[in-house]
């Protein structure tokens, strides 16, 4: 846990924490590489909402994008950077540990 | 927690979509259909191999460039990391090697003839074919590819119990078969595919100015 001692506020990644994000995450995490359209088709994201997040998600260095024609039609193609695979992982412990902490409370 | 199992499902998922043009399916059936001829004509096995080293990854990403990521995407798996060594898959791997080393065992010193290799080659293959079959499993997290590999062993077993008026038949009715099957499922999956899947304009001429 990164929380400066036991009472102490979590540091979730904001920039992972938000859903679409996430999921844009998720899936570039346990591919090599993925295009914008394979993006959009998985997360259900418009191409604008997609475009805005990878923006973020390239600006925080999680993401690369890598811009080339296919067949003389422009092809993006997103891959997480070492960084953002960390971050990710990082998110995921977090969360996991969240998820211990609760009590199994069942009725 | 079982976000681990998650996330290998969606690795599965999308394994399962990136195969589902039939492709796979088609280039299997087309090397089935040529495997009888390297059999018994050796002399070909040299272009075969060369054809498909050389050839066959540039036709296979032509092919999905043009027909598939314009409909479903373009995705890249990762590649690197060893396959898992389960027991199964250590099994069936100790299991070819002694079928192959008996094979050859029995050949160079006249133990059995040509002809009862010949006609148990079908089985044999089929046994081999759950090599494809394990790891299509583990790659698509779907039990029917074991189907693939059992109907191929039962029907290879089936061939070579079968009375031909020569062995050669047998080998090539079994290969030819089979390659036929897999060229009808990789044709019918992949007008299903682009039925279901149209290709889709997206204006991603300015992704970045978003």
């Amino acid at each position: 846990m990164s929380s400066e001692d036991d009472n102490g506020p979590l540091e979730i990644d904001k920039i992972i924490h938000e859903p679409a994000r996430l999921q844009i995450m998720t899936h570039l995490y346990v591919v090599e590489e993925a295009d914008f359209l394979f993006l959009m088709r998985k997360t259900g994201l418009t191409w604008g909402n997609l475009s805005s997040h990878m923006t973020k998600l390239e600006n925080a260095g999680y993401i690369e994008v890598k811009k080339e024609f296919l067949d003389k039609k422009p092809h993006t193609v997103l891959k997480l950077t070492p960084v953002g695979r960390t971050a990710f992982e990082e998110y995921r412990s977090i969360i996991e540990s969240v998820f211990e902490e609760i009590p199994d409370n069942k009725r | 927690m079982n976000e681990h199992q998650d996330l290998k499902a969606i690795e599965q998922e999308s394994y399962r979509e990136s195969i589902q043009d039939g492709l796979t399916e088609f280039l299997m059936g087309l090397i089935f259909l040529i495997f009888p001829i390297l059999i018994f004509k050796a002399s070909f096995v040299s272009i075969f191999v060369v054809f498909y080293i050389i050839f066959m990854p540039q036709v296979v990403e032509a092919f999905r460039r043009k027909y598939t990521y314009p409909r479903i995407g373009y995705v890249k798996l990762h590649e690197d990391e060893p396959p898992r060594l389960s027991l199964g898959v250590a099994m069936v791997v100790l299991l070819i090697f002694v079928i192959i080393i008996t094979i050859f065992y029995a050949l160079f010193t006249d133990l059995i003839d040509r002809y009862f290799i010949y006609r148990w080659i079908p089985a044999v293959f089929g046994f081999i074919m759950w090599g494809p079959s394990l790891y299509l499993k583990e790659k698509t997290g779907q039990y029917r590819f074991y189907l693939f590999g059992l109907l191929m062993s039962v029907t290879g077993i089936i061939v070579g119990l079968a009375n031909f008026s020569t062995v050669e038949i047998q080998g090539t009715l079994y290969m030819v078969s089979w390659g036929i099957v897999f060229v009808i499922i990789g044709l019918v999956r992949f007008l299903l595919f682009i039925r279901k899947y149209p290709v889709l304009e997206i204006p991603e001429d300015d992704t970045r100015e978003q």
